[in-house]
């Protein structure tokens, strides 16, 4: 590609040097900003599934080496009062069973008042090792 | 704008060229499918920068790649992928159609079993639609199924 500069170790002049394996393998490997699986912003995507409240699946592009990767995600619901702005992950159903190579699921939403679970903005970042 | 040529170059640093110089897509369609009789219909949504990645062409790899990591992944002393290599250095697809575009989504991230044998019950389990034919709002959204009566003006799950 243009402008590849091929560089193990960055150095600054006062602060120090870093390996540019730290930049490499400490990046996001991808990320979304969905409502309802429609997605606004992400890199290395393919799609979003909705499989219901809280439920949504983030298919990769680029496929991770294996399952051991980090994923975290976060939701955000502006309108319903007390529970403004509170995420949590649905107690019990973080789906580890469906994490593949190419798809994770961090279950994630905000419990309404009633004691319900519901969904809408949300975010999912992914940590670790591309194929 | 021409696709540089990629064959051999990172499909994550193709990724990245795309979502620098590619204007993102969104597309308004939706694919519903159900892919357990005892759970709810799932609604697959195409990412905008990866609809443009399709439309634009010479990105993404051809979509039997991503079978053969799968069946890779599949096996019981699966640890890590070794023939990550497919990704980079199978030769890109050319520039696909919307239409084209969302069949490769459904044969990368829908389950394989729904789109093989998508009309083989009592209906389809799998139905691309406009989004404006969901329903408008989310309420029972974990009881939604697809409509028995497909007509095309018609709402598709509920």
């Amino acid at each position: 590609m243009a402008g590849k500069i091929v560089a193990d170790q960055l150095e600054h002049s006062t602060a120090g040097s870093l390996d540019t394996q730290f930049v490499v393998n400490g990046s996001a490997k991808a990320w979304m900003h969905e409502t309802h699986a429609t997605v606004h912003d992400s890199l290395n995507v393919s799609s979003a599934t909705d499989g219901g409240s809280g439920d949504t699946v983030m298919n990769f592009s680029s496929a991770m080496s294996n399952t051991n990767y980090a994923n975290h995600g976060g939701g955000f619901e502006a309108s319903i009062g007390t529970n403004s702005g509170y995420m949590a992950y649905h107690a019990g159903q973080f789906d580890s069973d469906n994490k593949t190579t190419t798809a994770c699921n961090p279950r994630k939403g905000f419990y309404t008042s009633s004691g319900g679970f519901g969904d809408y903005i949300s975010s999912t970042v992914v940590f670790g090792d591309l194929a | 704008m021409g696709t540089p040529k990629f064959q051999g170059t990172h499909l994550w640093d193709r990724l990245c060229w795309a979502k620098e110089n590619l204007e993102a897509y969104q597309s308004e369609y939706r694919v519903v499918y159900e892919d357990e009789i005892d759970e709810c219909a799932k609604i697959l949504v195409p990412d905008p920068n990866w609809m443009a990645c399709a439309l634009q062409g010479g990105i993404l790899p051809p979509v039997w790649v991503y079978w053969e990591l799968a069946k890779d992944e599949a096996q019981p002393d699966f640890k890590k992928h070794t023939r990550g290599y497919l990704l980079h250095n199978t030769e890109p697809v050319e520039a696909m159609t919307e239409e084209q575009a969302l069949e490769y989504l459904i044969m990368k991230d829908c389950p394989q079993h729904v789109w093989r044998e998508w009309d083989s019950g009592n209906k389809p389990k799998l139905v691309i639609c406009k989004k404006e034919q969901l329903p408008a709002t989310r309420e029972w959204r974990n009881a939604w199924k697809i409509s028995e009566d497909l007509a095309t003006d018609k709402i598709v799950a509920a």
